[in-house]
């Protein structure tokens, strides 16, 4: 059980079960009044002698009090004063459940897009921006497995069904050293383990998708499992459409699919097997198809050595990819994409003492890139396959941190990760000159290391409580990322190239410190914190200007980089317990670039930049059935390069542009209400509900993109384009 | 190329999927800029320097606004040669020919700021032949198969890369004077020797294709220039499509074309060597 806790009042100190269900709590031989105890269970308190050696298995059973109680009660705990992690947030999913959702669509990612520090991409839009980093800086893990595009529909929902996930934890800054590998943060989402008691099945019926999960014990006590699909049905509904509209064979819909087993052999011994699959399909006819989605497999054997050292062995498989193309007929062709990895990691933590709890670790992953193979059919002879080189690259990691309390107030986290990054053939590289013309291209054999970076990456993290309330924490850490994400745009498009640092394109570097003050009011009702961060930002990439990003080959010799500097404020005031929950937080932010050949070598804000940003999450019990929930976003437009005058060249109006981002869209605001209502009580076996959101409340017009155009009679004029006016939707959720 | 144009088709299915609202915007409209177009050549005539000014972005285009009275002179480091204002905005050299493989600079005084642009004058390949062929092609207006006209020239490329090319194209049908096909940049063809270096390809090189065959009658005399251009200006003239075509899902981030100009002055002064040839369809 994550989050169970053990206590030993005579000691008056004690332990939280870690991700893997394991704790561990140093004292001396003696008798003990040990308690147990566990969010929604009734905890249970033991005389323990600890003269020999044992194993006690407590099992705590679900205490009597409602799930909204439950809650309440998880919540309650001081850990963000307590733990020396700062600048993370962990949502559980239940909370994630009761925010309104766009179409009903619950969604992890759009519920991080609440949280201090975290910007949103825009309308519609599961990118996400942290501190100043950039889209592909965030470190999307399933499981382990790194999520490369964690979006569906061009990024209006995420890849994250919410029956599978259990829990996601952000973490913004002071990175822990078993984290590498991306620059801004990390997104640890977890899925659900299976029920080992009893079957249950649970789904839901939406305006856009239906959901199912079923779970259970294979073996009682002993093997579980749990699977959950997703599938949204726009498309059967144009099927309805008379055979003679186009849009009757247009097909639009995605899918998820998640399994996990999990296996208690023994004591010492616990394996699992988790994997994800899920695509999206847009196509009309014989028109186009695109295609893209994830496959992520992670499979992990935890090993107890000893009754301190803790050990888990895992192999991760990721994979994203994309195919586009006409499926038939004379202009048939296919374009696919793909970039894929294997993975192995070994993590040890240690419990030396009561005071250092060491964790050490190794990371081994062999990355393969296809940014694009162009096959035209067997009829279509307009052009001819167009292959780009496939890229391979072997990135290792080593780390080892311990966290230090020094008295009873001070504890110290300090790590060291060091890095490595290798680029290996085949590969034909091409090479450029100062002035980024192509010289020719250097061609290695298969096998051959033909480049390789190493870093070394320090994390530091401490903590000074004051009193029972309130700590205050810094944190300083350094990140490395060897891939590179070449985008034009905000918000995840499917059609991403990621490439790997290379002789040509430097690994990025981030440092950053934060501080911050931790306190709570009223008997922990109140969670508030105040963060403030700088980020210093390496190697960050951009594009020439007017450069050739798509099926360019020769992309390297288009992409510039420079440093990014980031620096801000986070004011974030979280109500936990009581009626009505929620959380209002503030963040005041800079986000600046500067890249040589870019705006005239000046510093320019990152289009993301959003110097103010606040959201207000708020949720009421009415009573024990009925739940009312609303939200209110305010965020400073988005960036934009937009024109300032114009002038004639060839018989053509050019456009003159202002520096780069150097407008912006108008604000972004937007409220949504939701009402959760429980049709059945909470003892029966048949529980069902029903979900009520309206997305947009009042029906605010914000810009998705702004173009500058001829309008009907000719005259320049700013067009604006947005996605979602006022959108309602229901839910029915069901679980027996 | 058949893909960006299926790519084109497929933002087009994105966009009509959303709404859109015309909406004010407050630019930062900004100082008035100039804008020069001046092209020098080795052939003797007397060469073109046309000044104009930016104008504001909201506005019903007219005409750009000439920048008149500047002081403009050409100089190839040892000899300098002044133009003259002949229209509002069009200043003109003597008669005379430029010669290749040197470089050139161009200085403007305008209302008191000097800007100055240099470039090189490469000499070029010769061109052997030119004709026109007449094919059928899918035509997007009509939605049918179409008899259209190519113009193909006959060379032989130089061996080395960094060589690049515009051409534009003139037609002279039977007792009417030449009508200029290539009046705006979007009928311009411009290359780069990337895939022909060294070669003289087997069935010429296309470089105008899809022209109505109306436009090239029996008899019409057709006239090509080609300018041997410099690298600096081939970037220019990308870049002018990123603009002129700008609207995809595609698109980088909007910036300024890099003109060879200081001081904030647009356009660019380009040095040429030019080839002319003429074939007459039969």
């Amino acid at each position: 059980m994550i989050g169970a806790s053990v206590f030993f009042k005579e000691l008056k100190t004690g332990g939280v079960a870690n991700i893997y269900g394991f704790y561990s709590v140093s004292a001396e031989p003696g008798l003990y009044t040990v308690e147990f105890s566990f969010i929604g269970s009734q905890s249970i308190t033991k005389q323990i002698d600890l003269t020999t050696s044992q194993t006690l298995n407590i099992e705590l059973s679900p205490s009597a009090a409602s799930l909204n109680m439950v809650e309440v009660v998880g919540e309650a705990q001081n850990k963000n004063v307590e733990e020396v992690q700062m600048s993370t947030i962990d949502m559980k999913m239940e909370t994630i459940k009761k925010i309104p959702a766009l179409m009903g669509e619950v969604d992890v990612i759009r519920a991080i897009q609440l949280l201090p520090g975290v910007q949103s991409g825009g309308e519609g839009s599961t990118g996400f921006f942290v501190r100043g980093g950039g889209l592909d800086q965030n470190l999307i893990l399933l499981d382990e497995a790194p999520v490369y595009n964690a979006s569906h529909l061009f990024g209006i929902f995420s890849v994250f069904n919410q029956d599978a996930i259990k829990n996601a934890e952000l973490y913004k800054g002071g990175i822990p050293a078993r984290y590498g590998g991306r620059l801004s943060s990390v997104l640890d989402v977890r899925m659900k383990e299976g029920n080992s008691k009893k079957t249950k099945v649970s789904g839901g019926i939406g305006l856009i998708s239906s959901r199912l999960t079923i779970e259970g014990p294979i073996v009682k006590d002993k093997i579980s499992y749990v699977i959950s699909g997703r599938r949204t049905y726009g498309d059967l509904f144009l099927k309805l459409l008379p055979s003679d509209n186009p849009a009757s064979d247009a097909e639009l819909f995605f899918y998820d699919l998640n399994g996990k087993v999990n296996w208690r052999i023994n004591n010492k011994n616990r394996v699992f097997i988790s994997a994800y699959t899920g695509r999206d399909v847009l196509g009309a006819g014989d028109l186009f198809k695109l295609g893209w989605g994830n496959q992520t497999v992670s499979a992990r054997w935890n090993h107890i050595f000893s009754d301190r050292l803790f050990s888990n062995f895992t192999g991760i498989y990721s994979n994203f990819n994309y195919n586009l193309g006409v499926p038939s007929g004379p202009n048939e062709f296919v374009w696919t994409s793909k970039i894929l990895n294997y993975s192995f990691k070994n993590d040890y933590t240690f419990y030396a003492n009561t005071n250092n709890t060491v964790k050490f670790g190794i990371q081994s992953t062999y990355h393969t890139f296809k940014p694009a193979i162009i096959e035209p059919g067997l009829i279509n002879d307009a052009f001819n396959k167009i292959e780009f080189f496939n890229r391979y690259a072997w990135e290792n990691g080593i780390y080892v941190s311990n966290e230090q309390k020094i008295g009873g107030r001070f504890t110290l986290q300090y790590g060291l990760r060091l890095s490595s990054f290798s680029n290996v053939g085949r590969d034909t590289v091409y090479t450029y000159d100062e002035e980024y013309n192509n010289t020719g291209f250097d061609a290695y054999e298969s096998g051959d290391v033909y480049n390789t970076f190493a870093n070394l990456e320090p994390r530091l993290a401490a903590k000074f409580t004051i009193d029972d309330v309130s700590s205050v924490k810094a944190s300083y850490n350094r990140m490395t990322q060897y891939l590179h994400l070449a985008t034009n745009s905000t918000g995840g498009a499917p059609l991403d190239v990621w490439m790997p640092s290379s002789t040509n394109t430097a690994p990025g570097i981030a440092d950053q410190i934060a501080l911050g003050y931790f306190r709570n009011l009223n008997k922990n009702m109140f969670e508030t914190s105040v963060e403030v961060y700088y980020k210093v930002l390496q190697n960050q990439i951009d594009f020439a200007d007017n450069a050739n990003i798509l099926l360019n080959k020769q992309l390297e010799g288009v992409i510039r980089q420079g440093g990014g500097e980031s620096f801000g404020a986070e004011f974030y005031v979280k109500k936990q317990t009581g009626k009505l929950t929620g959380w209002v937080s503030y963040t005041l932010s800079r986000a600046t670039r500067m890249v040589e050949g870019i705006n005239d070598g000046n510093t320019y804000l990152a289009n993301y930049h959003r110097p103010h940003s606040v959201s207000i999450v708020a949720t009421y019990a009415l009573n024990k059935k009925l739940d009312l929930s609303a939200t209110w976003v305010h965020n400073t437009g988005t960036r934009l390069t937009a024109p300032t005058g114009r002038f004639n060249y060839g018989g053509e109006l050019i456009p003159v542009y202002s520096d780069r981002n150097a407008s912006k869209m108008p604000d972004y605001h937007r409220a949504d209400v939701g009402l959760n209502w429980k049709i059945s009580d909470d003892d029966k076996r048949w529980k069902n509900s029903l979900n009520f959101s309206i997305y947009n409340v009042y029906a605010r017009q914000n810009a998705f993109a702004i173009n500058f155009v001829n309008n009907e009679v000719n005259l320049p004029t700013a067009r604006m384009t947005y996605l979602f006016s006022i959108i309602p939707s229901i839910t029915w959720n069901f679980e027996f | 190329m058949k893909i960006r144009l299926f790519l084109s088709a497929f933002a087009f299915v994105i966009a009509s999927s959303s709404c859109t609202k015309d909406i004010d915007f407050d630019l930062n409209e900004e100082q008035e800029r100039i804008v020069v177009d001046a092209l020098i050549t080795n052939v003797k005539q007397k060469h073109l320097i046309r000044i104009t000014k930016t104008t504001t972005f909201f506005k019903t285009y007219v005409d750009a606004p000439a920048a008149e009275n500047a002081n403009v002179v050409v100089s190839d480091g040892t000899n300098t040669y002044l133009c003259i204002e002949e229209t509002p905005g069009h200043y003109y050299t003597a008669e005379l020919a430029f010669e290749a493989d040197k470089n050139y600079s161009l200085t403007i005084d305008y209302e008191g700021t000097t800007y100055t642009a240099n470039d090189y004058m490469n000499s070029t390949i010769e061109i052997d032949t030119i004709r026109t062929t007449e094919s059928e092609e899918f035509s997007f207006q009509s939605g049918q198969e179409e008899l259209l006209a190519s113009v193909i020239m006959e060379a032989q490329e130089s061996p080395g890369l960094g060589d690049h090319y515009l051409w534009k194209l003139q037609v002279k049908k039977p007792d009417t004077a030449y009508k200029d096909l290539s009046p705006t940049y979007r009928d311009w063809t411009f290359s780069s020797d990337e895939f022909v270096d060294g070669r003289s390809p087997v069935d010429g090189w296309p470089i105008f294709e899809r022209i109505p065959t109306s436009e090239i009658v029996s008899g019409s005399t057709v006239r090509v220039q080609m300018f041997g251009i410099s690298k600096g200006y081939y970037d220019f003239l990308d870049g002018l499509g990123k603009q002129v075509f700008r609207g995809g899902l595609f698109d980088g981030p909007p910036a300024n074309i890099s003109s060879n100009f200081d001081n904030g002055a647009l356009g660019y002064f380009v040095a040429a060597s030019e080839r002319i040839a003429f074939t007459t369809k039969e």
